[in-house]
């Protein structure tokens, strides 16, 4: 068999043009349950959110003192959990990194510059006032929206959730703010890897 | 009206080569190992058509090592993917043209 063989065109059958699209749909379907396989993740992170945000509501109404630690340990154990899954799961399928994801983890790291540095330079000249309890969660709504274009619709629902939570926050009290991420954002993440988990196992 | 079959690449035709091409559009790279498993294939039948593939300058293959492990990575090429595209286009005329 070599390429002169097969170059030629030939008429195709309507029934066979649609068996030829409906076999590229299932391909492409059997790929997002790639990103099901990260359930783990989001149900970790869902309760990791919920103790991070609703720790914020508490130590303001006379929680114990140890809260003040809360995002040192909540970013400790979740940044663990996230680098030993992904270690784990390279491990199991042991394959390098398609183009496309090392294109998605470089936007990732250019969205994270312009968020951070890229942004109040260009709109403050780097003296702006962030009000970082909203500005995060919004970052993390976007990355999350930005790496789901790429990966699946799963990933553009939370990423839009978070980002407009985190944007309705910024018109809330303080003192509803925090209950309000702990419950959408934790409680989104936390429904995100259940759902994702449950499309794994009807596969 | 533009012809429907005109397009209809007989290289992407067979499953295997559809396969592929969908999923290297798709991930820009693979490697021989994920390739096989996704499409389910035996190492000599996706040996054939990947040759098939880049003889026709739609992909390229790279062979490296990686700590002491070959791996065979594919990619796309810029004409292998303005190729499926216009497969692609054809194929939906094909479907439109039936449904008048």
């Amino acid at each position: 068999m070599n390429a002169s063989e097969v170059a030629a065109d030939r008429p195709i059958a309507p029934n066979e043009a649609i068996k030829q699209i409906a076999y590229i749909r299932d391909l492409l379907e059997s790929t997002k349950l790639r990103l099901a396989t990260a359930w783990p993740i989001f149900v970790m992170w869902g309760p990791l959110w919920v103790l991070g945000y609703s720790g914020e509501h508490w130590i303001r109404n006379g929680g114990p003192r140890w809260l003040e630690w809360r995002w040192a340990i909540v970013n400790a154990a979740g940044f663990l959990g996230t680098a030993v899954w992904v270690l784990a799961s390279r491990r199991r399928e042991g394959r390098p990194a398609t183009t496309l994801e090392r294109r998605i983890f470089w936007l990732e790291v250019g969205l994270f510059f312009a968020f951070f540095f890229g942004l109040p330079l260009a709109i403050g000249g780097g003296t702006i006032h962030v009000d970082f309890d909203t500005y995060i969660p919004f970052y993390i709504g976007v990355a999350y929206f930005v790496a789901g274009v790429f990966l699946g619709r799963e990933l553009i629902f939370i990423g839009t959730w978070i980002a407009a939570c985190a944007s309705a926050a910024a018109f809330l009290p303080e003192d509803t703010r925090w209950l309000w991420f702990a419950v959408n954002g934790g409680g989104g993440l936390f429904v995100t890897g259940l759902l994702l988990r449950r499309q794994l196992h009807r596969s | 009206m533009a012809d429907p079959v005109s397009g209809i690449d007989e290289t992407f035709h067979a499953p295997a080569r559809l396969g592929i091409m969908t999923l290297l559009l798709q991930q820009g790279s693979s490697d021989f190992a994920t390739l096989k498993r996704t499409l389910g294939l035996t190492d000599g039948n996706l040996g054939a058509h990947i040759r098939v593939l880049e003889q026709a300058g739609y992909i390229e293959v790279e062979k490296r090592f990686e700590g002491r492990k070959p791996r065979t990575i594919c990619r796309i090429t810029p004409g292998g993917r303005r190729a499926f595209a216009r497969y692609l286009d054809a194929l939906e005329r094909v479907i439109a043209t039936a449904r008048r």
